[in-house]
């Protein structure tokens, strides 16, 4: 049960999210969003790869020890990835990635994956929205440090 | 203290023959422990031993400069327990070694190995290498100047052995067993706990301990690359400083690239100064693959890295369609 106080201050609690998106649908799909003028939460910092397996772990990692309180892995739909199968290689990753996370006590949910095609500058709003509620209610992410008693 | 005769003149011949350029196995160490001798000799030889209580790590020799220090590409003779051919495996398969640089001199009907810091423990007062004999379900460990003492195995088995599932060789050139060697009783064959989850404060209490001493990755067998990111300065995927947010990434990243790969052989672990709980993480992961992809590290030589495939079933990575919005 959260104390007013913590309510408070996750209700003002902005979190910082890193999304790596693929060249070919997903940066693509931020970009229909733009020109669509769709709003989505400020939360966002975008990487720009050229595919969503081009995502190693530690790229991931560094973003948790540096700040962010959450990732987003954004590629091309299963079947769409333009190298094959990047991104089902990069759902293995994440997925694993995930499960180890989980292990040392760490909220899988800080760590996300979807697919946004080129032509779905909608749902890559609503992929926003989603990742920035979902980590809002996580609360401000630890880093790897002490919890603060 | 040596290796049965015929095994003895089998090493001997491949040696004199100059069949294999030198052979690689475990010996008696100083004090009550093993550790890894290559010989390049015939007279070498004697200095290898089979007793429970040499085991060391043995193959993470297998892809360093020594063993490789050669003219021509003859192969290298590796004494290893059934464990150790499921690592050449895993070696094979990630082409570390080639089936060609190898002789494997299996030692079948083995029944698992003592851990020398149980025994240490157990037996403070051990001096030089003790003979150990195997009656049953006990150890009987004879220290210079000491009466005999029996233990029970399980007390001083390494970690790795007990839930091994394996107790013959996966493949060899060459089989021996194991002196006195018995079927494995039902009670030992019981699996290894299952690790749970700790949460983040205990894992902080471990990953704070941990002064980066890199011997972990030293130790490890599959930790042959020769430019290691961490290591790296630029760019520095771990930062150097010495604390519990570095030590974690640190961890991390080495725990993630051997899942899929590692073994759980515990070298990692055993190396440890500060006795982190690293085989608890790699039976963790080894057991994720196993759920997630069916993927088991070290029995197909020809098997491909699960994280650089993929199956049309793989479980779903992206929670965002089930959340229905
Ligand atoms: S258990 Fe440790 S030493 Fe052995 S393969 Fe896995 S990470 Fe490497
Ligand atoms: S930690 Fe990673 S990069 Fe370093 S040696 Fe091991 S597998 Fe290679
Ligand atoms: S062996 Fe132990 S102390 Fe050394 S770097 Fe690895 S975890 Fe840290
Ligand atoms: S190109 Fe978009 S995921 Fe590979």
């Amino acid at each position: 049960m959260l104390s007013p106080t913590d309510e408070r201050a996750q209700a003002e609690f902005e979190p910082t999210i890193v999304a790596f998106l693929c060249n070919w649908c997903s940066y693509a799909g931020a970009d229909l969003a733009g020109t669509q003028r769709l709003t989505y939460p400020a939360n966002v910092r975008v990487i720009r790869v050229m595919c969503s397996g081009r995502v190693d772990p530690g790229y991931v990692l560094q973003c948790l020890l540096q700040g962010a309180d959450g990732v987003l892995v954004s590629g091309c739909h299963h079947g769409d990835c333009h190298y094959v199968c990047g991104n089902r290689i990069a759902e293995r990753r994440v997925t694993v990635m995930r499960r180890l996370l989980e292990f040392v006590g760490v909220e899988p949910g800080r760590v996300r994956l979807t697919w946004v095609s080129g032509a779905e500058g909608r749902r890559f709003a609503r992929v926003i929205d989603d990742v920035v509620r979902d980590i809002k209610a996580l609360g401000p992410f630890h880093g790897f440090e002490r919890r603060a008693s | 203290m040596s290796v049965p005769a015929a095994l003895d003149r089998h090493l001997r011949d491949l040696l004199s023959s100059g069949q294999v350029r030198c052979v690689l196995g475990p010996a008696a160490g100083c004090g009550p422990r093993g550790t890894a001798h290559l010989a390049r000799t015939p007279e070498a030889v004697d200095r290898f031993e089979l007793s429970p209580l040499a085991c060391a790590n043995v193959l993470v020799h297998l892809t360093s400069e020594e063993a490789r220090r050669d003219d021509a590409r003859r192969p290298v003779a590796v004494l290893a327990r059934p464990c150790e051919t499921r690592m050449l495996n895993q070696l094979l398969s990630e082409r570390a070694i080639e089936r060609d640089e190898l002789h494997v001199v299996g030692l079948g009907g083995c029944r698992g190995v003592i851990d020398s810091r149980k025994l240490r423990e157990r037996l403070p007062e051990l001096r030089g290498f003790p003979e150990v004999r195997e009656e049953g379900d006990t150890f009987v460990i004879e220290g210079e100047g000491m009466e005999p003492v029996s233990v029970p195995r399980n007390e001083l088995l390494l970690d790795r052995c007990s839930g091994c599932d394996i107790s013959e060789p996966l493949f060899h050139d060459h089989t021996f067993p194991l002196a006195d060697a018995a079927p494995t009783s039902a009670a030992e064959a019981e699996c290894a706990p299952e690790p749970s989850d700790e949460g983040w404060d205990y894992w902080a209490d471990q990953f704070e301990r941990c002064i980066r001493c890199y011997a972990c990755r030293d130790a490890c067998p599959l930790c042959y690359c020769e430019d290691c990111v961490l290591d790296r300065l630029r760019p520095m995927w771990v930062p150097r400083s010495v604390s519990l947010k570095n030590n974690t990434a640190y961890q991390l990243i080495r725990v993630l690239h051997l899942s899929g790969r590692c073994t759980a052989c515990g070298e990692c672990e055993q190396a440890c100064p500060v006795d982190l709980p690293l085989l608890t993480l790699a039976r963790k992961m080894e057991q994720e693959m196993r759920e997630l992809y069916g993927a088991r590290s070290g029995f197909d030589p020809e098997g491909r890295h699960p994280m650089s495939v993929f199956d049309p079933n793989d479980p779903e990575g992206t929670d965002f369609e089930e959340q229905g919005r």
